[in-house]
């Protein structure tokens, strides 16, 4: 449990308090088995063409996202809040789970903020733009997607899959201040900037966590892991 | 009395010097109570100040005015210097009492006009800024309830801005005071963000009080409202204003307010960057002007900080166009749709789209539109209110930079625009008819519908069948199709309308087929027959039934064979078999087919075999037309039941398939149609006549359906060939190549060498071509005549037919030698030689005496003496005679070279040359002559030649006036024999000008004499090129006439005397000339 807190205390920090809730989704084989190790070692490949799916998508959006935003693509933004950094110190000393939890956190940030900017654009373009629609519902499901991925490896490693943040507050997360539409696009451009810097962090997080275990053969992570 | 009268006199002069003064006129002394001012503010009261001395200002004043005498005197004690007391109606006398000093009382008389009237600085009741728009809303009272009604008042309002405050703005507002505090408002648009700094407002009043005299000012400024603006905010920063969604065309100003430390880099609207202007230490601006509409997600406006970014986002559009063409309609009676055109793009999306709204006057009903503002899509509905027909509709349209509207009225009973019809079925059928049903959505039950069905088949036309039905609600109608064509799959839809109002069709419904059932062929089958070569059998044929007849698909023909209604013999023929053979032998009988199909058998075709005897059967020729055959026949009146053409269709190797076509006996031209036909191919028909007793055989025809040219020429033949003629032979074109009715040959003849690069004669465009047209067919041979002896000829010969000339055969053909005139050619010279000599002679004879005494008298007359007269005039220089020219001639050298081994003929050549005669008397010496060859120079005369050179001579060629001496030399001149030449010439004359190269490679040249030319003996001055036969008309023939002249002699360019006597020609060779033509007889003359 230390462990985990320890790893959502990294730059998102949003998920620390959701592993309260943490489910028992403990159905898999156990970890130590070989048939454990195939199936994450095909999900972390799996995982890794999905995220370079992604990263590719997600830059072809960016292009796109500049273009039809009229911005500058060398225009510095700020951290978009709510979301990870994907550098991070110390990477080389996390453990597979921290890996995981990390990646998680990151991109059920980045799959509300994606929601939130697909309807912004619904709402300020109508169907005058629908192509960058299109590509950003299609990025918004790889995200889901690669975020339910995360999930399955967790849950293949016997770790508890750690709650959403609105569902464990019953008043819900209070409106977010709202924005001009400068700032909008600002916080667009950050947050497919930082959703292209996950994917490649993602890619090494599970090439990381494909590595067998001297040990048992196993991934890292679970070794570490309370 | 007159003590008291005159005090009382003395006193009212006092009074009245007193009021003369004005007011604030000092009665009393300094120190008293002076200049005393009073302003009103409401035209009710004024407020009276005055100075008093620094004695007096400290105590209690006595104030008491009056305003007449008969009023009491109004006294009161005030400690200030300012009293409020009402405004006379022309004057007031007022009395001021110091209490300081014993005798300090002033009296002013204030008269009306001394009065000021200044109204009471305004005072501002509200100053509310609306930041997207920049405009500030103020609110001021106009305090009119202490005023009398209906003055003028007249406000002065100020804005400013900046910390500085700057004048920007300055205006007039007018109002009208109604004796009421009234709030009054002005409205401010700025061209300046307000958030971009602090802006202020002050306002004064001036209130138009004609019946007041006094004078009249503004008032004070009211204290300023101020709107402070972001750079006063600590920590306000950003980009100003903020989101704006503004007109095309507008002139735009954006500020960046920022820290105070902070520093911009720049401020860019779209990707160009602007000019800033500074606002406050905290504020720059820059300014757009027409600003063009902006892309989908805005145009951003940047201020680039250096260590950070500021933005908005402003939206440039259009306001909307007014809807046009709005047009409203109901599908069904439960709602009515209204469309229109949008007009122009507004260019503004999402929350910022052109929005429309539909609201309906007579009812009061509002329904917002939800427009597809990309697919352009623009409908609206609205419900169709209860016992309400007519609707009078407005559509509203607006954005955030305008708006618009349309309107609309409409009687929805005459817009009546259904749906498609759904569930379209077929609910029966049989070969003729079909019944169908379909149902409309809605509520028609006041009204009728006009439903339109739509038949088509494969076979047939498009059909529109129209039905009316009374309309009901939401229900399903009937129809039923008849006349239909059996076994016929159709293909059916519905569309409807109103009926009582047609206004549109509906789309049409989805489409059903349906097939009707078969039914028995409705007519029998055309049939013919023929007897078959033998005659032992007679062949039935028949036609197969077009679709329309068959109805159903045809099984079997049933052939039967009666004979007085007795059945001989009945054949059924399967499908697609379309002829039988029934074994007849010599006997006849009536035949009849029947074509059979599922539901039953058609009526019976019937036809009797006896065929009638004929006679005097012809065959004639049809013409083609290109699409057919146009056969044509006399009436023939006792062929009661028409006429039939017959003719057989042959493809290839099989058995050709018999056709027919019958016409009614009043026919007497036909043109025979069919697909089969093939234009360039003889087809062969038959005309019979029908009669009751049988078919008799009228004639037979031969036609094309498109004449072609012959397909190849005629072979012919050269049969004969004579000195003038040729006799040419040709032979039939097959039937089959003839592609057409052959109509004749062309022979076409032209004199031409075979050569196999020369285009036909047709085409040559020879103008010598000469062609016969051959008309007569039977004709296979034909004669030319009037041909030139021993002379190529080309031939050509073609066969043509309606539709064109076959290509050529082509021959080439050389006429013989003509002898006969040859023979005449040298005959007839000869003889008018003869026949000239004989008349010289006999003209000699005859006058001979005369000759005698003339020319050799015995006695010589010198002055007779035609020689001597000759000779003295040639010593006088007749320089026509230049041959004979002596004096001139004087040679400047003599080259006497020595042969050792002469060649006799050259040295009898040079010997007996003419200029060898006239040289001799001078050098005295015959011997040396014999051993010498002498050659005379003399430039004058080649001076004189040479002086006048031919211009049409290339290479500086001079006159040849040396003729033929390379003819003359070659054959005498025998390197092998006689070498000892060698040295003659090499020792001899060197020529003044170069042979040409051509020259020296001229026919005929051997290796050596191209070496004896190159050892420098003796060359002619002149291009040997230039050498040719002696011709009449050649620079020698000039001097022809002179005895000493000899055609054929080289003589020398110098002496111009020929080298070779004339006697030597006799020996000289013959020029080779290979041709020889009559012209060359009397040309050449090799004898003269």
């Amino acid at each position: 449990m230390h462990q985990l807190s320890k790893g959502l205390s990294s730059p998102g920090g949003c998920c620390a308090r959701s592993l309260v809730a943490v489910t028992a989704a403990r159905t898999m084989a156990a970890a130590g088995s070989p048939s454990a190790a195939l199936r994450r070692r095909d999900l972390c490949s799996r995982g890794i063409r999905l995220a370079g799916k992604m990263r590719a998508d997600v830059v072809d959006l960016l292009d796109a996202y500049v273009e039809q935003q009229g911005l500058d693509a060398s225009a510095s933004v700020a951290a978009v809040e709510g979301v990870p950094l994907a550098a991070v110190e110390r990477w080389d000393e996390q453990t597979g789970t921290q890996r995981l939890l990390e990646n998680l956190a990151a991109y059920r940030a980045f799959r509300a903020l994606l929601a939130q900017m697909l309807e912004e654009q619904r709402e300020q373009l109508g169907e005058a733009d629908a192509g960058l629609g299109r590509a950003l519902a299609a990025v918004l499901l790889q995200v889901s997607a690669f975020a339910y991925h995360l999930e399955e490896l967790l849950r293949l490693e016997s770790r508890g899959i750690p709650g959403e943040e609105g569902d464990e507050e019953e008043d819900g997360p209070p409106p977010p201040p709202r924005l001009s539409h400068f700032e909008r696009k600002l916080r667009g451009l950050g947050v497919l900037r930082e959703l292209a810097q996950w994917a490649v962090r993602s890619v090494r997080d599970l090439r990381q966590l494909a590595k067998p275990s001297p040990a048992t053969g196993a991934a890292p992570g679970l070794a570490e892991s309370p | 009395m007159w003590k008291n009268s005159s005090l009382r006199c003395l006193l009212a002069l006092a009074v009245l010097c007193l009021r003369s003064l004005m007011y604030s006129q000092e009665i009393g002394s300094p120190g008293d109570p002076q200049n005393l001012k009073c302003v009103t503010h409401n035209l009710h009261k004024m407020l009276c100040t005055w100075d008093v001395s620094s004695r007096g200002k400290h105590g209690q004043t006595d104030f008491c005015y009056t305003t007449n005498d008969l009023t009491p005197q109004v006294c009161f004690k005030t400690k200030e210097r300012r009293v409020e007391i009402p405004i006379p109606e022309s004057s007031i006398t007022v009395t001021i009492k110091s209490s300081g000093t014993a005798f300090a009382t002033r009296e002013f008389v204030i008269h009306q006009k001394d009065i000021s009237f200044v109204p009471v600085t305004p005072h501002i009741l509200s100053l509310m800024p609306d930041f997207p728009t920049s405009t500030l809303n103020l609110k001021w009272s106009d305090n009119g309830s202490v005023f009398p009604y209906g003055l003028d008042a007249l406000w002065q309002i100020q804005i400013l801005r900046k910390e500085a405050m700057e004048v920007v703005k300055q205006v007039s507002y007018y109002s009208k005071l109604t004796h009421e505090d009234v709030i009054l408002s002005w409205n401010w648009t700025s061209d300046m963000p307000l958030e971009c700094t602090s802006h202020y407002v002050k306002i004064r009043c001036y209130i138009n009080a004609t019946q007041f005299v006094g004078p009249k000012d503004w008032s004070d400024w009211s204290p300023a409202e101020v709107i402070p603006g972001k750079d006063t905010e600590p920590g306000g920063s950003g980009v100003f204003p903020l989101d704006p969604v503004v007109a095309v065309g507008s002139d735009l100003m954006f500020c960046c307010v920022h820290e105070e430390d902070q520093r911009i880099t720049n401020m860019t609207y779209g990707s160009k960057s602007y000019t800033m202007m500074q606002l406050s230490r905290r504020s720059h601006a820059i300014r757009v002007l027409n600003a063009s509409v902006s892309n989908t997600s805005g145009t951003n406006v940047v201020c680039r900080l250096e260590n950070g970014l500021e933005g908005s986002v402003v939206f440039v559009g259009y306001a909307p166009d007014s809807p046009q063409n709005l047009s409203c309609e109901t599908p069904n009676f439960l709602i009515i749709k209204c469309t229109w055109e949008p007009g122009r793009p507004s260019g503004l999306y999402g929350e910022r789209r052109t929005k429309y709204s539909l609201f309906e006057r007579t009812s009061g009903k509002n329904v917002s539109c939800e427009v597809n503002e990309v697919s352009r899509d623009h409908v609206c509905g609205f419900p169709v209110l209860p016992d309400q027909k007519t609707y009078d509709f407005i559509l509203g349209v607006s954005n955030p930079i305008g708006q618009a509207q349309s309107s609309l009225l409409v009687d929805i009973t005459q817009r009546v625009h259904p749906k498609a019809p759904e569930k379209l079925t077929v609910t029966g059928s049989n070969s003729t008819s079909i019944q169908l049903r379909w149902f409309i959505n809605g509520s028609f039950a006041e009204t009728r519908l006009l439903c339109q069905i739509e038949i088509s088949s494969s076979h047939s036309e498009r059909k529109l069948h129209n039905v009316s039905i009374p309309g009901r609600k939401s229900s399903t109608y009937t129809a039923q199709l008849n006349a239909l064509h059996p076994d016929t799959k159709y293909q059916l839809r519905v569309r409807c309308s109103s009926a009582d109002h047609f206004w549109r069709w509906s789309d049409w419904s989805r489409g059903v087929e349906q097939t009707t059932s078969e039914a028995p062929p409705a007519r029998g089958p055309d049939i013919w027959r023929e007897r078959s070569p033998s005659g032992e059998s007679l062949i039935v044929f028949w036609k197969p039934l077009s679709l329309s007849e068959t109805h159903g698909k045809i099984v079997s023909h049933e052939v039967s064979c009666y004979m007085l209604e007795r059945l001989l013999e009945r054949k059924v023929v399967s499908e697609p078999s379309n002829s039988t053979e029934i074994k007849l032998g010599k006997s006849d009988c009536v035949i009849s087919v029947v074509a059979r199909n599922h539901a039953g058998s058609s009526p019976p075709s019937r036809i009797t075999s006896v065929e009638l005897p004929s006679d005097n059967v012809t065959t004639d020729q049809a013409v083609a037309m290109g699409n057919g055959i146009n056969i044509s026949w006399d009436s023939y009146p006792n062929m009661t039941c028409g006429y039939i053409v017959k003719w057989c269709h042959s493809s290839g190797s099989e058995p050709c398939s018999v056709d027919w076509q019958k016409f009614p006996s009043n026919t007497t031209n036909a043109v025979i149609k069919s697909a089969l036909f093939k234009p360039g191919v003889r087809y062969n028909f038959s005309l019979y006549g029908c009669k009751s007793m049988g078919y008799q055989l009228l004639k037979n025809i031969t036609g094309y359906m498109k004449e072609l040219p012959p397909k190849t020429a005629p072979n012919f033949i050269v049969e004969e060939t004579s000195s003038d003629s040729i006799l040419v032979k040709w032979e039939d074109i097959p039937i089959e190549e003839c592609r057409g009715f052959l109509k004749g040959y062309l022979l076409s003849f032209a004199k031409g060498e075979k050569d196999a690069l020369k285009p036909r004669l047709s085409e040559s465009g020879n103008p010598e071509l000469k062609v016969n047209n051959i008309t007569d067919l039977t004709k296979k041979s034909m004669k030319i005549l009037d041909l030139q002896g021993k002379t190529s000829y080309q031939l050509e010969l073609q066969a043509y037919t309606a539709g064109g000339l076959s290509p050529p055969n082509s021959l080439y053909v050389v006429t013989k030698e003509d002898s006969v005139g040859l023979i005449i050619a040298i005959l007839i010279p000869v003889a008018v030689v003869v026949l000239l000599g004989v008349l010289a002679s006999i003209f000699c004879y005859r006058k001979r005496e005369w000759i005698k005494e003339t020319f050799y008298p015995e006695i010589p007359n010198p002055e007779n003496s035609k020689a001597l007269q000759f000779q003295r005039n040639i010593c006088e220089g007749n320089k026509t005679l230049k041959t004979l020219e002596m004096n001139p001639c004087t040679p400047n050298s003599v080259e006497v070279v020595e042969t050792q081994s002469t060649a006799p003929k050259i040295e009898d050549t040079e010997m007996m040359s003419p200029a060898a005669e006239t040289i001799v008397p001078e050098d005295g010496s015959d011997s040396e002559m014999e051993n010498h060859v002498v050659v005379s120079y003399c430039p004058p005369i080649i001076e004189e030649e040479i002086s006048n050179p031919p211009t049409d001579q290339p290479g500086g060629s001079s006159q040849v006036v040396y003729i033929d001496i390379q003819s003359m030399y070659q054959p005498q001149i025998k390197p092998e024999e006689e070498p000892e030449i060698d040295l003659v010439t090499t020792a001899g004359y060197k020529p003044q000008m170069q042979l040409s190269i051509n020259a020296l490679k001229i026919e005929g040249h051997s290796p050596v004499e191209e070496e004896l030319d190159k050892t420098a003996g003796y060359r002619p001055q002149a291009n040997t090129n230039t050498w040719n036969m002696g011709t009449p008309d050649s620079p020698g023939s000039v001097e022809s006439n002179n005895e000493n002249a000899s055609f054929g002699s080289p003589c020398s360019i110098n002496s111009r005397q020929f080298l070779l006597p004339p006697k030597d020609d006799e020996d000289s060779p013959k020029p080779i000339n290979t041709g020889w033509s009559f012209t060359h007889f009397f040309q050449n003359k090799p004898n003269d």
